[in-house]
């Protein structure tokens, strides 16, 4: 069944629109991220115009952030205080990634800046990922389930001034890192059109030492303030968001995040990291190949409009 | 559909013999073809008659007929990649300003029997003419951009010639059907017929025809032009409703 969309100006069908939403969803309730990242290109290789399919997406992940973050909330696993700090260095990074956006693009480098993005982002997080989550695996096989963290161990972003007590998380932290991986999430999520919960979660709990129980719903809940702030702000500066779209696929991801959600709870963490890390790293390859290999047609056409320039 | 071209050919007819002054009478099946929720293209029939002109002498002889549809206008880029220091980045590239978003061109012979080389590029009767008239900036080859682009084009049904497109019902009588596929732009499109008798242009008209969205799809393209801040604002609402609603529905 086709269905019009408004804003892209094409047809596409309604079922697959729905199912890459329930398969995205079922995914990111699976590992708890938005899935922004395999989301985006694949409504770009299926037609949508490049724009579009950015500015739509996210929408989607605001919907499938809000079930996730809702269903943290009440079990008390939001600590908002530290969302807070979070959102609000998300909030400037986003604001400067839009900007570096539009320098890009005057500088007729976008599409290569995006694919290096990703192939840097993707690539280095999908192996550390993979590394960390082989060596528990190994190590959980030899001697049981492996040794825990201690919260109270610090390392150089502990000894940072404005420190503030975050009773949630148990930490009493300086707010500088806190914002500074905020701004640095904004950016990097408003420049590739992702959440990036996928860097968000490793930085948290590597660097700023954030509790497990915490950790996801937070990451959750800074993903959907950015996200909503950024959807505004593509409607308002390129007017590319196509509701239906995004309503689509968000109808397919909330079902599909349910699902995937309860999936989760039969595999277990190391598990889970090692799958991600997996998916992560077959994007970025991906990615790899498109800048490394000659395409079957080297030339492709754009129409000027939704903002893009030359 | 058919039952309006009926009535459209009978009106037609009949204020063809009430204006002996005319010598072509041409028509759209749809004046307005809507795009709804689960458009997925349509065909247009476009039709006309050559009339007996002003001295009532009916017309004769073999006559043959070129069609031009076009949409509306947008600026297209082009791009090449090449491999660069290793990677495969955007080398050049060429810009179409003004270009047509949709350009047909039927014909009831191949245009090159009926027509010298000269008139078929200054009435764009072809496809990489058109191509040539509307590149406006390139740092690549050009030659190979103006074939590019209409490769390009003719692969997303955007641009077509059909040599034989055109076909008569009678010797006078004749039509043409256009299919508009399902990522047709949206605005008004210019329907131009020309009679062609040894080699020569005698007559031509035009008719327009718009495409646009109907009913919800117009309202949300045109909120989202409008009331961009609503609008984004709108989404999100709309975003954290369906993720509450999800949430409430599936929970375990």
């Amino acid at each position: 069944m086709l269905i019009y969309l408004p804003i892209a100006e094409i047809s596409v069908n309604l079922f697959f629109l729905v199912g890459i939403g329930a398969a995205i969803g079922f995914l990111s309730g699976l590992f708890g991220v938005g899935g922004g990242f395999l989301l985006t290109p694949l409504l770009i290789f299926s037609g949508v115009p490049a724009p579009v399919a950015v500015a739509s997406v996210t929408g989607q992940v605001v919907a499938s952030s809000t079930s996730g973050a809702l269903s943290y909330l009440r079990r008390g696993g939001i600590d908002l205080q530290l969302a807070g700090f979070l959102v609000l260095g998300g909030f400037g990074g986003a604001f400067i990634g839009v900007w570096i956006f539009d320098l890009l693009r005057t500088l007729g480098q976008l599409d290569l800046a995006i694919s290096f993005g990703y192939l840097i982002f993707l690539g280095s997080i999908g192996t550390l990922m993979l590394i960390e989550a082989v060596r528990s695996l190994i190590r959980s096989r030899k001697s049981g389930p492996p040794p825990r963290r201690m919260p109270g161990q610090h390392n150089w972003a502990h000894g940072l001034p404005l420190r503030v007590r975050f009773k949630r998380s148990k930490l009493y932290i300086s707010v500088i890192p806190v914002i500074g991986i905020g701004f640095f999430i904004g950016i990097v999520g408003s420049l590739l059109g992702i959440g990036g919960g996928f860097i968000l979660v490793p930085a948290l709990v590597y660097l700023l030492r954030i509790p497990g129980s915490v950790v996801i719903g937070t990451s959750l809940l800074h993903v959907l303030a950015v996200m909503a702030a950024t959807c505004v702000l593509h409607a308002v500066q390129s007017q590319s968001v196509d509701m239906l779209l995004a309503f689509c696929l968000m109808v397919g991801s909330v079902a599909g995040a349910q699902f995937g959600a309860s999936a989760g709870q039969y595999l277990r963490g190391d598990q889970l990291r090692a799958l991600l890390a997996i998916i992560v790293l077959g994007v970025a390859i991906r990615f790899a190949l498109t800048l490394l290999l000659a395409p079957a047609d080297p030339y492709s056409m754009a129409t000027l409009g939704f903002g893009e320039a030359l | 559909m058919v039952m309006r071209l009926i009535i459209l050919v009978a009106t037609l007819i009949v204020s063809g013999a009430a204006a002996q002054a005319q010598s072509l009478v041409f028509g759209t099946s749809d004046p307005t073809i809507s795009i709804h929720s689960s458009f997925s293209g349509e065909t247009v029939t476009l039709f006309g008659n050559i009339e007996p002109d002003t001295a009532g002498t009916m017309p004769s002889g073999a006559y043959d007929i070129v069609m031009v549809v076009r949409g509306p206008v947008e600026d297209r880029v082009v791009r090449r990649k090449s491999r660069q220091f290793g990677i495969m980045l955007n080398a050049d590239y060429a810009l179409f300003s003004g270009l047509p978003s949709f350009y047909r061109i039927a014909s009831s012979r191949p245009i090159e029997t009926l027509l010298d080389a000269e008139t078929i590029d200054r009435r764009q009767f072809s496809l990489h003419g058109l191509a040539r008239a509307t590149l406006s900036e390139s740092n690549g080859n050009v030659a190979l951009y103006e074939n590019e682009l209409v490769r390009l084009m003719e692969r997303s049904n955007l641009f077509r010639a059909d040599p034989r497109g055109v076909t008569f019902m009678s010797p006078t009588f004749f039509s043409a059907r256009i299919v508009l596929p399902a990522n047709v732009p949206n605005g008004m499109f210019l329907a131009q017929v020309f009679v062609v008798r040894d080699g020569e242009i005698i007559a031509d008209r035009a008719q327009r025809f718009f495409v646009q969205k109907s009913g919800f799809e117009r309202f949300l393209g045109e909120a989202a032009v409008d009331q961009p801040l609503l609008y984004g604002l709108a989404t999100v609402l709309l975003a954290l409703f369906t993720g509450w609603m999800g949430g409430v529905l599936f929970r375990r």
